[in-house]
């Protein structure tokens, strides 16, 4: 499995935040066994376009959820993070319950002329977050499901978050 | 086969005053195909991570929704205080818990109300509404807001409420429970209802995982899924189990929104019965410098809320993936095989808030 995505530790290694009160006045018991406010272990996979869909479709046949697709515009390139869940299990050991985690496949694009296969084969449901990359990011994606062709935001502009607003005329 | 007819479905119509189309393939009454299309007031509020800092992002978040406004705050701040290793004071914690459950009451008494509306049942969708409204005088006067609360910041809150002020809100909501209680009598035991809404839109347990619904909608087919157990806020320190029902049709989802309408009230009692003394927020210094994809339950399911920082003020991302958004699929497969007078019925079912998707 990938790295950790770097959310800091785990609160139980932190110290006591200013203002905190002392441990003995914590608020009872937790019935769940979880500490106040967990926070939710994140793993991070980066993989290759070319691998996208092998293991996509790997992760469907170990049951995993597609919670969410995230672009995000970087320097010079741009990546999509598909992000994974299986529920209320963690992602080592299918029989620790509810101890949730989630699973993060990011592949890196170009800026110019980026594309990626539709994963919509596996998870039908897809196609919006597809469409989404499509109209927002400019990214061309490859057998969805239901395409859009272009038309599922309207925006002033295409393909708004590639372009940092500072380079448009505001 | 008869003869295909394409309808266009809004996006002005009579289920609910904001903007989703949908093109209805029928063959006579039944709809044979559905093309959604939404994106018609997409308002990019994600793009202003390039003009706003983290925490003026607060405000940004809390305005994403008209209905849902306080767990969209809670979500953004949540991700922030992850990465930024921020412990929140446990007054804060649980004041956010009870606020959240107060939120939930009023969207789900909001929906009630629309869906008695859409039905044609006025006098119910008026008990609906007459309820929600002291709902929502609760939050005016624990926040100074009605629905967007303007309350949480990274790091805690911004109001505190005195303990006893707490008591008498837990129970003044136990009081409203017994006319809920009576309104959810009518939308489960009447005839004119159950006749609407049982068998319509059956949405089976593998049809809801494999389209990766959310919420009510999914809990409505047997999927024991609330992101609640997460354990996030004060949720670990309170007895909780998601509601499933598993019929699957438009009176499950109904059935799950109504029994969690009394969840809310034992959820409020519980957190504001924990709620310990001390601060409610903690100075923040520093820049948010990673990634967290922070999630919570919304009254329409699962929300994310997704930051990364690169170490400047500036997020380097910011996205927002709302429980409608991951509904709409599901959406899709339900209006195919259903009559067409029974369209409205089901784009209410999933509760949808086009609101939230065109943030």
């Amino acid at each position: 499995m990938g790295d950790d995505i770097k959310a800091g530790p785990a609160p139980s290694d932190l110290p006591p935040a200013p203002g905190t009160p002392p441990a003995d006045s914590a608020p009872h018991e937790a019935p769940s066994g979880l500490p106040l406010n967990p926070r939710e272990r994140q793993e991070l996979e980066e993989i290759p376009v070319a691998a996208l869909l092998e293991r996509v479709q790997r992760l469907r046949g170990q049951g995993y959820r597609l919670v969410h697709i995230a672009c995000t515009r970087l320097v010079a390139d741009q990546e999509v993070s598909y992000c994974f869940d299986r529920d209320g299990q963690s992602l080592e050991s299918p029989d620790a319950a509810a101890l949730h985690g989630m699973l993060t496949l990011r592949v890196r694009l170009p800026m110019l002329n980026p594309e990626l296969p539709s994963i919509s084969p596996f998870y039908w449901g897809a196609f919006l977050y597809e469409n989404e990359m499509h109209d927002l990011f400019g990214i061309s994606v490859k057998g969805m499901a239901l395409d859009f062709q272009g038309h599922l935001y309207t925006t002033m502009v295409p393909t708004p978050y590639v372009t940092k607003t500072a380079d448009h005329e505001e | 086969m008869g003869t295909r007819t394409v309808i266009p479905f809004g996006p002005q119509h009579p289920a609910l005053p904001e903007p989703i189309h949908l093109d209805l393939v029928l063959e006579d009454e039944r709809v044979v195909e559905a093309i959604p299309k939404i994106g018609f007031v997409h308002r990019g509020f994600e793009k202003l991570v390039e003009k706003m800092d983290f925490n003026e992002l607060v405000y940004v978040a809390d305005r994403i929704c008209g209905i849902c406004a306080f767990i969209h705050s809670m979500a953004y701040c949540q991700a922030v205080e992850a990465v930024m290793n921020v412990e929140v004071p446990p007054r804060a914690v649980f004041l956010r818990t009870v606020w959240s459950e107060l939120a939930r009451l009023q969207s789900h008494l909001l929906w009630l109300g629309f869906m008695a509306d859409v039905m044609g049942f006025e006098s119910l969708f008026m008990q609906s509404f007459r309820l929600r409204e002291k709902i929502v005088d609760i939050l005016e006067e624990m926040t100074g807001g009605r629905i967007i609360l303007g309350v949480c910041r990274v790091g805690g809150v911004r109001r505190d409420v005195a303990n006893d002020t707490l008591a008498g809100i837990v129970g003044r909501v136990k009081d409203l429970a017994k006319d809920m209680r009576r309104l959810a009598d009518v939308f489960l035991q009447d005839d004119s209802v159950k006749h609407r809404m049982v068998g319509v839109g059956v949405l089976t347990r593998e049809q809801a995982a494999d389209l990766g619904c959310v919420g009510p909608v999914m809990r409505a087919s047997g999927i024991s899924r609330d992101t609640r157990t997460l354990g996030y806020a004060g949720y670990g320190f309170v007895d909780f189990s998601p509601v499933v029902e598993t019929a699957g049709d438009s009176y499950a989802r109904c059935a799950v929104r109504i029994r969690e309408l009394f969840q809310s009230v034992g959820l409020i009692e519980q957190a504001a019965g924990k709620v310990p003394a001390g601060e409610v927020s903690v100075k923040v210094s520093g820049y948010p410098d990673g990634e967290y994809h922070s999630r919570c339950e919304q009254p329409r399911g699962e929300v994310i809320h997704y930051v990364k920082g690169d170490g400047t003020r500036y997020l380097q991302r910011y996205r927002v993936r709302t429980p409608t958004f991951a509904n709409i699929p599901a959406l899709v497969k339900m209006l195919q095989g259903c009559e067409l007078a029974d369209v409205p019925i089901l784009v209410l079912t999933i509760d949808p808030c086009i609101s939230c998707t065109e943030r």
